[in-house]
């Protein structure tokens, strides 16, 4: 009777109720790793460092839909050619960097697929990585010299980052007219973060564009003297003292510190050589080129499945594959009436093929595309400056930076400052040479005109002529358009197809226009404390002005 | 030695020699009791007898038998109840119809349990009505069975599951789905609702849906959502051999959005391009009518996209902006067409055998189903196999295992969203103008070599261009094939018997469970065109491996003490889940291979592993008086690895009672009162699933390398305080039948969820939307009813119908102070609301002088109150936040969409006033029989995003709802449609917001059963054929549209739901 009663106790006893391995319940995933031990030194710093910068060429990582138009810095470079006049969109396609080009994304700013969140979300997640390694920096064992290297790299990405947040969500740092620039300073701009984030670290209020400038200059600065000491750039990424030279001499073209941007600009260009005719024109894909400063370098396994963005670009390469990729079916193309004021010599005229070239070029064999293609290009010059390295593998490097910039920003810096126009056209020379050997220039001063198709002959004005045609398609051209006080006027003649000519809905002919800010995204309002949805939100009318400007205004800002 | 055991082996011989000679021959007749009819092939056995000495009834319900003297028949026929009666010779037997048993015994958390005695909320459905339906996922029968659940269509892609809801909504981050446990053991963690279609539904013998905390507190940390327990048929000692064939086919269960036709395309795109110029580029009428002739071609891609051949685009247009009478149309293709299998065949198998002995009860169960979707290359194949067997070697010694192994394919279409290959999308919404094959410029197909139709892939079409969804659907694959393993075992020590004296009633049991999934998948994108033409194909291979076991050690103790009975439980448990993926991808492939030896370049590789484990103590106490009252108190505390060991027990517990008033003395006079019971419980439980298995983690993600350099981004924050969402549930609940022929269920329910996994809001300027934290509270509160009523009972004719309904009310209590409103761009998740109401801004109507979309808009400030939606009042509080003076704001109309933006409304949400079911069974003439099973829903809205984009165009060569017809045209049109353009700017507004109710005939099935003379003449012992109509009619507010596509109410471009027809036979040998 009592036997089974020993088994039932035995086996109880063996299978021990008491409690099985505590450690069993620690559990940690396989393709994670905790934050703590990424900041130990320097050298194990580089992984979140390097995680920086594979964030600025990956594509929909900042958005949730809409991904292909979401490809980090060149899609966000790329959105403000095409808002700009001289990346002329022949077409629609199947409406990637469209809706951008027709100004008729500010009211999607509660979707989180549009341009308010990608931008949003993008630069501010950059920021916040960055903001780990910075705290993490006096801390950080390791040879001065390489903590210097990381850490300066990640002031120069906040530096960078909150310039172009403010490039995005405010009016220009100069405004238009400079009676007006006191009041501009005190816009608001975007919330200033530079501590790490936490769990329930609170949002903060929208600061001052002068307050974000005032911090873009200090981290600015900042990288530039701590990457002075540091080793030479290990990958073309990776923000060296050039690059953060480079990147402050942008920023100090944006506020009108002419004579700091000068130097940055000549700090920028040691170590680096203007590219040549053949050097240019060989499809601006490898970063092995001596011209190129800072670009990302895409490897196989690390091109999106989808739609990189050299497939919205280059329209005509990918047709040897037999197929006809997005740059086909909505064709960059140049301002005519920019393609005018370049001569027939200058070697960059293989940038852009007209209707017929491209179609002896690529579509010899193959009536059926030409036709197609000449029903979408119409009259418009194709880009083939941009081209896959390896189409069939969606390959071709990107850039982000080149030496040649750096020329033209120093020769406009130095032409700005007045008196010094001969200084300014040999600087200008020096890439000029390389591209036109006819070239000369013998024109001074610095009158531009109210729009930024009238023409006035200066100097400054020759200078961003060839600025402009120099970095078409990669610099972003409204960024430029925003600093110079003038207006856009899109034509027909210009290349623009009819709904793409939208100042008639949106002012853009004026400077001081708000079609050029951005929404900020609803996202920021929900979990933002500090916002108020009806005082905060940029403008959203296109046309006009709103009726009452004073809630853009920060009332009392204490920098 | 030798000797003895011969002389022992000599003995027994002589003793059976003996006991033989001493069987005597009976014979005797069984007849049913209902109509006197005789019984054929009734089994007929001698108890206890060592050879299962037995017979069959024959053509008139005889029998005969060689017994010992004094012997117990056994007589058993399925249908009937089985009756145990002394052998005597010419002894007649009547059976009985086996009725609904009253005291049905349920599957419940670790046990059975009556359902008179239960104390909490549960509710079976049973295999008659699973088996009847031609699902190949049993969550697909779930839907209009039980009270209080609801449940989506889960599409049309065969093998797919539906989502199931119990009890309201309770998580807005956490898990909602159910826990599902399969014969005792959760099944495979999260992903239970997809694994299940490894499942064979005919394996199934009930299912068990628990409610309430009485019933699921014992599940603890996974017990929140309610629990499915899905038990499968047990073997059986009587010999049966059961055969199920059935073949039938499906077809699209809704019927399609209604589109313009080409002449009405034609003319819309016509004044899309007209409104365009005039209202966005300032032209006049007339110039802006020119422009839009001269354009036409070029937006609709050219003349080759004009079915009208004798006109072309530029002249197509008449002054009226109507096509031209005489326009004639060379080709009218629909790409639905090309897409649906008009002829999706299904066909399933079953075998079944069970037998066995006094010891030893066994189920063998084969089958294979093949069910191909509506849409070409998709379908699931399932070939499955059971063994179930259970030994009681000794009184106190039992064991068993359930044993289950099943492949299954399926084909399916990756493709969803707006992407061009969706053919839910694309080939859905293409305007009618675009052929699917090639025209020439006569309209005329241009064939190839071979006289084919070819595909039109559109270099120059606006929409889709160079490109075809149909090339994609055929050249590219997709496949899943899954291994499933799922295996039962338990040793049970103790013994009910007498003979275990004093220890009668203990029991230790020993369960092991483990579920294997291997789910190899193929990603194959084809290289002839499509997004990886350029790339020569691509191929991706992925290896999913899940393997979780359950291991438990219980020990229950069970005796009755006169009129006590108790009924105790405490145990043990383990439970350890892990997910490993390994994949890879490589381009440059070769035609016709679909392994990436052969490819030329890796486009990726990588493999991880996710670890998951619970430990878990549990007990439960049952008590009993007198079948009067019944009381059960439950305990568990959980331990889950998702949290941080200091926030990582949970406990979790019940307490529920019981009166059957019915049993009382004092109704003993009340006749009519077959059974009347009250019940009540309180209890609370828990939930851990967060989708992360490292909720409260920080860490790296360490898949973002830098080219060759190892790159890593900030992925989440840490919370070690995070911990479990808890859920308070009180069930209060009556049942009653009466007059032996109503039977009522009454159920009111209170479920507080406090703690919510909730995804704390941060400023997306942070770098993070949120990290995860325990906040907030929903109360979901609810009244359940199921009225059953035998509405006609007679020999011939037999009518029962069952009507059920919930009613659901949701409430979010509370979320943070610092948003007490989370946004999901057309929904809100608000305090004092219900739990996702749109929030969006409201139409206003259509401006009759220009077309303009007009919205109603309030004053600046003005704010909403909880239950007065409608409602924005200006306030005005004091320094401390009172409020101090509220009027009603002033409304007005405004057509700037950007104010409408900022002036949304609340508009309710998609939950339902009212839901449930009414099903019908008849009988007629003893053999024939009909179940018809319908759902409805009543209330709620869904925003129609599928409709939206067909009546607001984004893309030229999109199509267009026939209601965009009804749009302004011209001053003074009084209308609800805006005037019409591409590419409008519109903030999204109520007019998308459908009323969401529906009726939906889920099932009708009619069988008829053989007379039994013809079936025993055929050597069978019962036969039935069947006809089964699934899924068979959606009445609902506008065609085209799946109320049931989600709980949130939105739509998207996905599979449509299908219906299907199928004839059956089912046979028992």
């Amino acid at each position: 009777m009592k036997k089974y009663f020993a088994y039932i106790l035995a086996l109880a006893a063996a299978l021990n109720f008491a409690s099985c391995n505590q450690e069993l319940l620690e559990t940690s995933p396989t393709d994670q790793a905790s934050g703590s031990g990424m900041f130990a030194n320097a050298n194990a710093a580089l992984v979140p460092l390097n995680g920086i910068y594979r964030l600025m060429y990956t594509q929909g990582w900042s958005t949730t839909d809409n991904t292909q138009q979401c490809d980090g810095l060149t899609a966000w470079n790329l959105c403000a050619d095409v808002m700009g006049d001289d990346c002329v969109m022949a077409a629609t396609g199947n409406g990637w960097y469209w809706y951008d080009c027709i100004y008729n994304v500010k009211a999607r700013y509660t979707s989180s697929a549009w341009r308010s969140y990608d931008l949003w979300n993008g630069f501010y997640k950059l920021i916040a990585n960055a903001n780990y390694i910075i705290a993490a920096g006096p801390t950080m064992e390791g040879d001065p010299a390489d903590v210097n290297y990381v850490v300066g790299q990640a002031y120069a990405i906040r530096a960078y980052c909150y310039h172009m947040l403010a490039s995005y969500f405010s009016r220009p740092y100069l405004a238009a007219n400079p009676a007006d620039q006191a009041n501009r300073l005190r816009e608001k701009c975007v919330p200033i973060y530079t501590e790490p984030t936490g769990a329930g670290t609170p949002g903060k209020p929208r600061a001052s564009i002068a307050a974000v400038y005032t911090q873009v200059r200090k981290d600015i600065d900042t990288a530039v003297i701590m990457l002075q000491t540091a080793p030479k750039q290990k990958h073309k990424t990776h923000i060296d003292y050039a690059v953060a030279n480079g990147l402050k001499a942008r920023i100090c073209l944006t506020t009108g510190d002419w004579a700091a941007a000068e130097t940055a600009a000549k700090a920028a260009q040691t170590g680096y050589a203007i590219g040549d005719a053949a050097t240019i024109t060989s499809g601006m894909n490898s970063l092995k080129n001596s011209n190129v400063m800072w670009g990302a370098e895409v490897i196989t396994d690390q091109t999106p499945g989808w739609g990189p963005i050299l497939y919205h670009m280059d329209g005509l390469s990918m047709l040897a594959l037999g197929t006809q990729n997005y740059g086909f079916a909505a064709p960059k193309c140049i301002n005519l009436e920019l393609l005018a004021k370049m001569s027939a010599t200058d070697a960059r005229q293989a940038w852009w093929l007209s209707p017929a070239d491209a179609i002896a070029k690529y579509m010899a064999a193959d009536a059926e595309t030409a036709a197609a293609f000449t029903t979408t290009v119409g009259v418009n010059y194709i880009q083939d400056k941009f081209r896959f390295s390896d189409a069939s593998q969606g390959l071709g490097d990107k850039m982000w930076m080149r030496v040649e910039e750096m020329y033209l920003t120093e020769a406009e810096a130095i032409c700005r400052q007045g008196g010094r126009d001969a200084e300014a056209q040999a600087v200008l020379m020096k890439v000029m040479e390389k591209r036109d050997p006819a070239y000369t220039c013998a024109k001074t001063g610095t009158a531009l005109g109210a729009q930024t198709n009238n023409w006035t002959g200066s100097l400054l004005e020759e200078i961003l002529i060839q600025r402009r045609i120099e970095l078409w398609g990669e610099f972003g051209r409204l960024f430029d358009v925003r600093r110079l006080g003038q207006g856009i006027t899109r034509t027909a003649a210009q290349g623009w197809p009819t709904d793409a000519l939208i100042n008639s809905s949106r002012d853009i002919n004026d400077p001081n226009t708000w079609a050029w800010v951005l929404t900020i995204p609803q996202a920021e309002f929900d979990g933002n404390a500090s916002l108020d949805q009806l005082v905060d939100q940029n403008p959203t009318l296109l046309k006009g002005q709103p009726d009452d400007l004073s809630a853009i205004y920060v009332s009392d800002d204490a920098e | 030695m030798k000797r003895k055991r011969m002389f022992l082996l000599t003995c027994f011989l002589s003793i059976a020699g003996l006991m033989f000679a001493q069987n005597r021959s009976i014979s005797g007749t069984v007849i049913s009791e209902e109509d006197g009819q005789p019984v054929i092939g009734a089994y007929v056995i001698e108890a206890g007898s060592s050879n299962s000495n037995g017979t069959t009834t024959d053509i008139n319900g005889r029998f005969t038998l060689n017994v010992r003297p004094g012997a117990t028949l056994h007589i058993s026929f399925m249908g009937m109840e089985t009756v145990e009666v002394a052998a005597q010779n010419g002894m007649r037997v009547t059976m009985k119809n086996a009725t609904k048993d009253l005291d049905e015994v349920m599957v419940v958390a670790y046990g059975t349990a009556k359902k008179s005695s239960f104390t909490g909320s549960a509710a079976t459905v049973d295999n008659q009505k699973i088996a009847a339906r031609p699902i190949a996922n049993i969550t697909k029968a779930i839907d209009g069975q039980v009270a209080g659940v609801q449940a989506t269509s889960g599409g049309g892609q065969p093998g797919e599951s539906a989502a199931i809801r119990i009890r309201g909504f309770g998580s807005i981050n956490a898990s909602s789905t159910p826990l599902y446990v399969v014969d005792g053991v959760p099944y495979d963690g999260n992903l239970a609702a997809i694994n299940l279609a490894a499942i064979n539904p005919n394996d199934i013998e009930s299912m068990t849906i628990l409610k309430d905390a009485s019933a699921g507190a014992l599940y603890g940390a996974r017990g929140a959502n309610g629990v499915v327990m899905i038990t499968t048929k047990k073997g059986s000692k009587t010999p049966n051999v059961n055969l199920k064939i059935s073949g039938g086919s499906s077809s699209r269960a809704l019927k399609r959005y209604n589109t313009v036709n080409q002449k009405e395309y034609a003319e819309l795109m016509f004044e899309a391009l007209r409104n365009g110029y005039m209202f966005n580029n300032g032209y006049s009428w007339e110039d802006a009518s020119q422009l839009s002739r001269q354009n036409l071609a070029g937006a609709l891609g050219g003349e080759i996209y004009n079915p009208f051949k004798n006109y072309t685009w530029a002249t197509l247009i008449d002054e009226n902006g109507k096509v031209q009478a005489d326009a004639v149309s060379a080709y009218d293709e629909n790409w639905m067409d090309a897409i649906e299998n008009k002829n999706a065949l299904r066909q399933e198998y079953q075998l079944s055998v069970t037998g066995g002995s006094e010891t030893t009860q066994s189920l063998l169960s084969l089958g294979y189903l093949k069910d191909e979707g509506v849409l070409k290359y998709t379908d699931f194949q399932r070939f499955s196999g059971r063994l179930n067997i259970d030994n009681q070697a000794k009184h106190w010694f039992r064991t068993g295992l359930n044993a289950s192994f099943s492949h299954t394919i399926q084909n399916y279409s990756d493709y969803d969203g707006s992407s061009m290959a969706n053919v839910w999308y694309t080939a859905q919404f293409l305007a009618p103008i675009y052929p699917v094959y090639t025209k020439d410029a006569t309209g005329a197909d241009i064939l190839d070599a071979s006289g084919n139709q070819q595909l039109d892939y559109g270099i120059s079409r606006p929409q889709m261009s160079n490109f075809n969804c149909i090339g994609t659907l055929i050249d590219d694959k997709f496949d899943r094939k899954r291994d499933n393993f799922s295996g039962r075992s338990y040793i049970t020590l103790g013994s009910d018997d007498e003979k275990a004296g004093a220890l009668k009633g203990l029991k230790l049991n020993v369960n092991f469970g483990v579920d294997y999934v291997n789910n190899n998948q193929m990603v194959y994108y084809n290289m002839y065109h499509g997004n990886f033409a350029s790339y020569g194909g691509i191929l991706e291979k992925l290896n999913n491996r899940t393997f979780s076991y359950t291991f438990n050690q219980l020990l229950t103790y069970n005796r009755d003490f006169d009129k006590h009975s108790i009924d105790v439980l405490a145990g043990h448990e383990f439970y350890n889940y892990q997910f490993n993926r390994l994949y890879g991808e490589k381009s440059g492939l070769i035609d016709g291979i679909y392994e990436m030896e052969p490819a030329t370049t890796t486009q990726g590789t990588g493999s991880y592993q996710y670890d998951y484990r619970i430990e878990s103590y549990l007990s439960r106490l049952n008590y009993n008086y007198d079948e009067k009252y019944y009381a059960s108190v439950s305990y568990r505390t959980d331990a889950s690895s998702r949290f941080h060991k200091d926030y990582r027990w949970g406990n979790f517990w019940s307490v529920g009672a019981n009166w059957r008033i019915s049993q009382e003395e004092f109704m003993q006079d009340l006749e009519f009162v077959n059974n009347l019971a009250v019940r009540a419980s309180y209890g609370s439980q828990g939930n851990d699933d967060l989708g992360t298995y490292y909720a409260w983690q920080s860490f790296y993600d360490l898949t973002w390398p830098n080219a060759n350099n190892a790159g890593a981004i900030v992925n989440t924050l840490e919370n070690k305080e995070l911990s479990w969402e808890k859920n308070a549930n009180l069930n209060i609940g009556l049942d009653a039948r009466l007059f032996d022929r109503f039977d009522i269920g009454l159920e009111f329910y209170n479920k507080l969820t406090s703690d919510l996994l909730l995804s704390y809001p941060m400023a997306l300027s942070t770098g993070f939307s949120g990290y995860d934290a325990n906040v907030g509270r929903i109360s979901n509160k609810g009244f359940e009813f199921t009225l059953g009523a035998q509405l006609v009972n007679t020999a011939d004719f037999k009518w029962h119908a069952t009507l059920m309904g919930s009613v659901l009310k949701n409430k979010v209590l509370e979320l943070t102070s610092e948003a007490p409103e989370l946004n999901y761009g057309t929904r809100v998740v608000k305090e004092g609301y219900e739990m996702y109401t749109f929030y969006m801004a409201k139409s206003a109507g259509v401006n009759p002088a220009n077309g303009e979309q007009l919205y109603l808009i309030y004053e600046d400030g003005a704010e909403f109150f909880a239950g007065e939606d409608e409602t924005p009042y200006i306030v005005t509080r004091d320094a401390q936040g009172n409020i101090t003076d509220k009027r009603v704001a002033a409304t007005y109309v405004t057509n700037d969409y950007s104010k409408a933006a900022t002036h949304k409304w609340y508009q309710g949400s998609r939950i339902p006033k009212l839901n449930g079911a009414f099903n019908m069974n008849f009988e007629f003439l003893k053999s024939f029989d009909l179940s018809v099973n319908t759902a409805y829903s009543l209330g709620g809205k869904l925003y129609e995003s599928n409709y939206r984009g067909l009546m607001e165009i984004q893309y030229a060569g999109n199509n267009f709802s026939k209601d965009v017809l009804r749009r302004w045209q011209k001053p003074g049109d009084v209308t609800d449609v805006p005037r019409f353009e591409l590419n409008g700017q519109y903030t999204v507004n109520d007019r998308y917001l459908i009323d969401a109710s529906y009726l939906s005939i889920k099932n009708i099935t009619l069988g008829y059963t053989l007379p039994r003379r013809l079936t025993y003449k055929m050597g069978m012992a019962n036969a039935r054929v069947f006809c089964t109509a699934d899924n068979l009619y959606l009445f609902s507010h506008l065609d085209g549209m799946d109320p049931q596509y989600n709980f949130t109410g939105g739509t998207d471009y996905t599979y449509t739901p299908t219906k299907t027809i199928a004839f059956g036979l089912d046979i028992n040998f």
